[in-house]
């Protein structure tokens, strides 16, 4: 009997390397590979060569063999996460394969291509309208903000939305994602029609159809992106305030005349906000070009871009004439690069008050790769530092005062952030006069 | 006969030495004089009263493509138009004293310090010819090989600026890489040019195919025409209006 038991014991000792290595051979090495990729792109393309002082060969040594020893992926995910945990940047994660698409859909999708019109956050664990442009498709088919969006096409959005909050929890890029769970289900070839489940301000469900129009704006191919849309909105409102709102820093030839012509437009007026809500950024070019004809002063800068090769001062450079009265500039979790280091710039120059929620906190692109294991990994390939020294990338930036939308207020037809940005402007106005 | 074959060999390694000396010996002087010499000499390049090139730039691996024309004239004249329909025209120019740039974007703008003075020297028709003049030293640091080829290494320290590094290729004298950091406004851009696919133009052997290396992007230049001594127009140098305002603005 002891014999029986001494020989069981050794069985299960003799086993407990099998029972280690259950994961296919396959699939180990692709994990390998998937650890050796991360290890290797840190090494030759993170912005500080140093890599903060860490003896990276070290930690290969000492992590890899987790890697190889791993019972599943999520073991493997584990000895990724402290590798790159080490170096105390909050903008490396590896994101599960099951997440991915929710991340970065490849641009051959064309998910650029056909939209309804309609703004989607989350708010409270729902996918809430936040806005439906007039004349939209959306409008058209009767949308209202302020109603959640329960499924789109097969997929009950909530059950999505769950996983992903529970993923990107602490994290400034979790607004974005999250809202890519319904806006990325809204795009697709202009044309077709996405079937969309409601419930609106009465509780009622409602299941539209919406189609897919072409995105207004001017199209563009950017490199190997083709169609990208820019738009811009420029409007008087509340008796005498400008407001402008654009989509995206892309496409000058399109965008800096509408954006000068509207300045000239508003120089009388009491104030002006600028709307980067949903701003995914573009060329800092056109960022700093914009900040010319709000900075009236020589020697400015809206922060230094921290690449591996050199340190760039995004310098603004004042234009002939100036706008000159208080500028409020709306902001939420889907400003990403150009428009946060336009909101924050602004802000640490004392140009600007800035009013929504925090932002995505992607200013070097925050570019995510799929692993040969199938998990992504994002990594940023500079950083950015405000003027005044604060890191945006990974942590995003905080506005001057934090007001969100609510969706009773949507449903009452109001905007919680601009309503902010007016009220700070009229007081503004009161002080000057 | 084994004497005879001593004496042979001594004397070959005697020239041997002789030769490595006179080289180790060579100044950097010399050397850029060979360079000259090597891109069709003084006489052709004192001919060259104004140059014309048309070109693309490729941005590799990002799908980026721009048109570039460039003009320049004796003795420090300069324009250059880039465009694109993502980034629209983008023109730098210099009238020989003041430097400036106009984009979409950015609207026009006035090079001002090290920036200002990086585009007068080093877009000079007649570099080449008035080194001397344009950089307060010339000194020998080594050799190393570009794309296998043996290379004399030139730095050449500018009256104002920082030095850059030429790798001249030993063989025919040509210039195959540049190492230089260029001012900007916006901070010190480390660059590497690789000037390649030499072709006769003109009694000059001039690059047709240029990468420049900078912050991670690789840059290809790829030249379609170079045309000398063409007839400009007068005003192809001047200031555009703007440029002019600007600058009595600042006045």
């Amino acid at each position: 009997m002891r014999n029986a038991r001494a020989i069981a014991r050794c069985l299960v000792l003799a086993l407990a390397p099998y029972a280690a290595s259950a994961m296919p051979a396959e699939e180990r090495e692709r994990h390998l590979l998937s650890f050796d990729f991360v290890w290797t792109a840190i090494r030759d393309r993170h912005y500080d060569p140093t890599l903060g002082g860490l003896d990276w060969n070290a930690i290969r040594e000492e992590l890899r063999p987790r890697v190889e020893a791993a019972k599943d992926a999520g073991e493997v995910r584990s000895a990724l996460r402290e590798m790159i945990g080490r170096l105390k940047l909050s903008h490396f994660q590896i994101i599960p394969r099951e997440l991915l698409s929710e991340v970065a859909r490849p641009p051959q999708e064309n998910r650029l291509a056909g939209a309804t019109g309609m703004q989607v956050r989350v708010l409270e664990g729902a996918a809430i309208v936040t806005s439906v442009r007039s004349g939209s498709t959306a409008a058209e088919a009767g949308v209202k903000p302020g109603w959640e969006i329960r499924r789109i096409g097969k997929q009950k959005l909530r059950p999505i939305i769950e996983k992903v909050e529970l993923e990107f929890a602490g994290r400034p890029r979790r607004d974005l994602v999250l809202a890519d769970v319904a806006q990325g289900r809204l795009e697709g070839a202009v044309g077709s029609r996405v079937e969309v489940e409601f419930v609106d301000g009465a509780g009622a469900a409602r299941a539209l159809e919406i189609r897919l129009a072409e995105p207004r704006g001017s199209r563009l191919r950017v490199g190997l992106v083709e169609g990208v849309h820019t738009w811009i909105d420029a409007q008087r409102i509340e008796e005498n305030v400008g407001y402008i709102a654009f989509n995206l820093f892309i496409n000058p030839v399109y965008l800096m005349p509408a954006f000068q012509d509207a300045l000239q437009t508003f120089r009388h007026t009491d104030g002006l906000v600028i709307d980067l809500r949903g701003n995914t950024g573009g060329m800092l070019d056109v960022a700093l070009g914009m900040a010319g004809w709000l900075v009236a002063e020589r020697g400015h800068n809206l922060g230094t871009l921290i690449l591996r090769e050199a340190r760039l001062k995004a310098v603004v450079k004042p234009r002939q004439w100036t706008y000159p009265g208080p500028v409020a500039v709306l902001v939420d979790g889907g400003t990403v690069c150009g428009g946060e280091v336009f909101a924050v710039g602004l802000q640490e120059l004392g140009r600007a008050r800035v009013f929504g929620t925090r932002t995505a906190g992607i200013v070097q692109g925050g570019m995510v790769e799929e692993l040969p294991n199938g998990d992504g990994f994002m990594f940023a390939a500079g950083d950015y530092a405000s003027a005044k020294g604060k890191r945006v990338e990974g942590v995003g930036m905080m506005p001057d005062v934090e007001v969100a939308h609510r969706q009773e207020a949507l449903l009452a037809g109001r905007d919680l952030p601009l309503e902010a940005a007016l009220d700070w402007i009229k007081r503004e106005g009161k002080k000057t006069k | 006969m084994r004497r005879l074959d001593r004496i042979v060999i001594a004397g070959v390694v005697t020239l041997a030495g002789v030769w490595w000396m006179l080289r180790a010996a060579e100044t950097a002087e010399a050397v850029m004089e060979r360079y000259i010499e090597a891109t069709g000499g003084r006489a052709a390049q004192e001919k060259i009263r104004n140059r014309v090139v048309r070109a693309t730039l490729e941005i590799a691996r990002q799908g980026i493509k721009l048109e570039v024309t460039t003009y320049a004239a004796r003795p420090n004249l300069f324009y250059s138009m880039t465009t694109s329909e993502v980034t629209g025209p983008i023109e730098q120019g210099s009238d020989g004293q003041v430097a400036w740039s106009r984009s979409v974007a950015q609207g026009p703008q006035l090079l001002e310090g090290e920036a200002k003075e990086f585009l007068l020297r080093e877009t000079r028709l007649d570099k080449l010819l008035k080194w001397r003049e344009l950089y307060s030293e010339a000194r020998l640091d080594g050799t190393e090989e570009v794309d296998g080829k043996p290379c004399v290494k030139l730095v050449l320290t500018p009256k104002a600026g920082r030095p850059l590094t030429l790798f001249l290729d030993q063989a025919t004298g040509l210039m195959l890489r540049t190492d230089l950091i260029m001012p900007t406004d916006a901070g010190e851009v480390p660059m590497r040019i690789r000037p390649q696919d030499y072709r006769e133009v003109d009694g000059l052997k001039l690059a047709h195919r240029v990468i420049t290396e900078v912050m991670g992007q690789e840059r290809v230049m790829t030249i379609q025409r170079i045309e000398h001594n063409v007839d400009l127009p007068a005003d192809r140098f001047a200031l555009p209006a703007d440029v002019k305002a600007l600058l009595a603005a600042r006045k």
